[in-house]
């Protein structure tokens, strides 16, 4: 069984509605002041519950920044350019 | 307390740190919701016990600490944590690399009501966030990019390529640039 032209109409369909609102996102940020956008991403923290799940997506996120640490020993990094 | 006083102590205790992560991606991006406020720090102890304190007066408890080298004096990551708090994390990043220490120099000061927060640049946070490179930081990169060029902003791509030729991710900048060049 495939997909039919109508099924793959549909999808294109949502694929440029997504596109248009992403390119929509990215106007209103442009036009925003940068301290309106870091206010905007603590409200909308605020509204998630502090689950075990969102710390562990807390403490995932340091585990990222370890990466960097890793990278500085192995490639010999330091302050020096 | 709120996260707006918490940033005022934070920066009356110190000029030595700037925003990354998910806040300097809310400034320089369309805004995702955030829980946790990381900063770039400088590799001093002084700067390092100032922030603590604060921290620490504003029931924030230290959770890890982590150094990759046992030799190092400072640690690499200090995770403060306080669930009562609307930001119920932060994440010290010590600066123990010329890339982060221009970073700092170079930070942007943003305005958020009162307060001046030093925000590390958009070219900063792109190199940041190649080289973390899992998917987020990848969609990161991307509305980041878009949004700044969207403003009519230039971004550094010699800055960009420069840095992440430092952390032997070139590749990563050089995809990322031409996947955009396709896209413009």
């Amino acid at each position: 069984m495939r997909a039919s032209a109508s099924d793959r109409e549909h999808f294109e369909e949502i694929a440029r509605a997504t596109e248009a609102q992403e390119t929509d996102s990215y106007a209103r940020a442009a036009a925003c002041p940068p301290g309106a956008g870091m206010l905007v991403g603590l409200r909308l923290g605020l509204l998630l519950p502090k689950s075990p799940a969102i710390m562990a997506e807390d403490d995932a996120r340091a585990d990222g920044q370890m990466e960097l640490a890793r990278r500085r020993l192995a490639l010999g990094l330091g302050l020096e350019v | 307390m709120s996260t707006e006083s918490l940033l005022a102590r934070l920066l009356a205790a110190s000029d030595g740190f700037a925003l990354i992560g998910a806040w300097a991606r809310n400034a320089w991006a369309p805004p995702r919701a955030t829980t946790d406020l990381d900063l770039v720090v400088r590799a001093d102890a002084k700067t390092l016990a100032d922030l603590a304190t604060v921290l620490e007066h504003e029931s924030y408890r230290a959770v890890r600490r982590q150094r990759v080298a046992a030799s190092d004096a400072l640690p690499d990551i200090e995770i403060y944590r306080a669930e009562d708090e609307d930001l119920c994390q932060v994440d010290l990043l010590i600066a123990k690399t010329a890339f982060e220490v221009q970073a700092l120099d170079r930070a942007l000061s943003v305005e958020l009501h009162e307060l001046r927060l030093p925000v590390v640049t958009p070219e900063d946070l792109v190199v940041y966030k190649l080289l973390a490179n899992r998917g987020r930081d990848q969609d990161d990169v991307r509305a980041v990019v878009r949004t700044q060029l969207r403003a009519g902003r230039t971004l550094d791509w010699d800055h960009i390529v420069k840095w992440s030729s430092y952390w032997g991710i070139e590749e990563r900048a050089a995809a990322l640039q031409r996947e955009l060049t396709r896209g413009a």
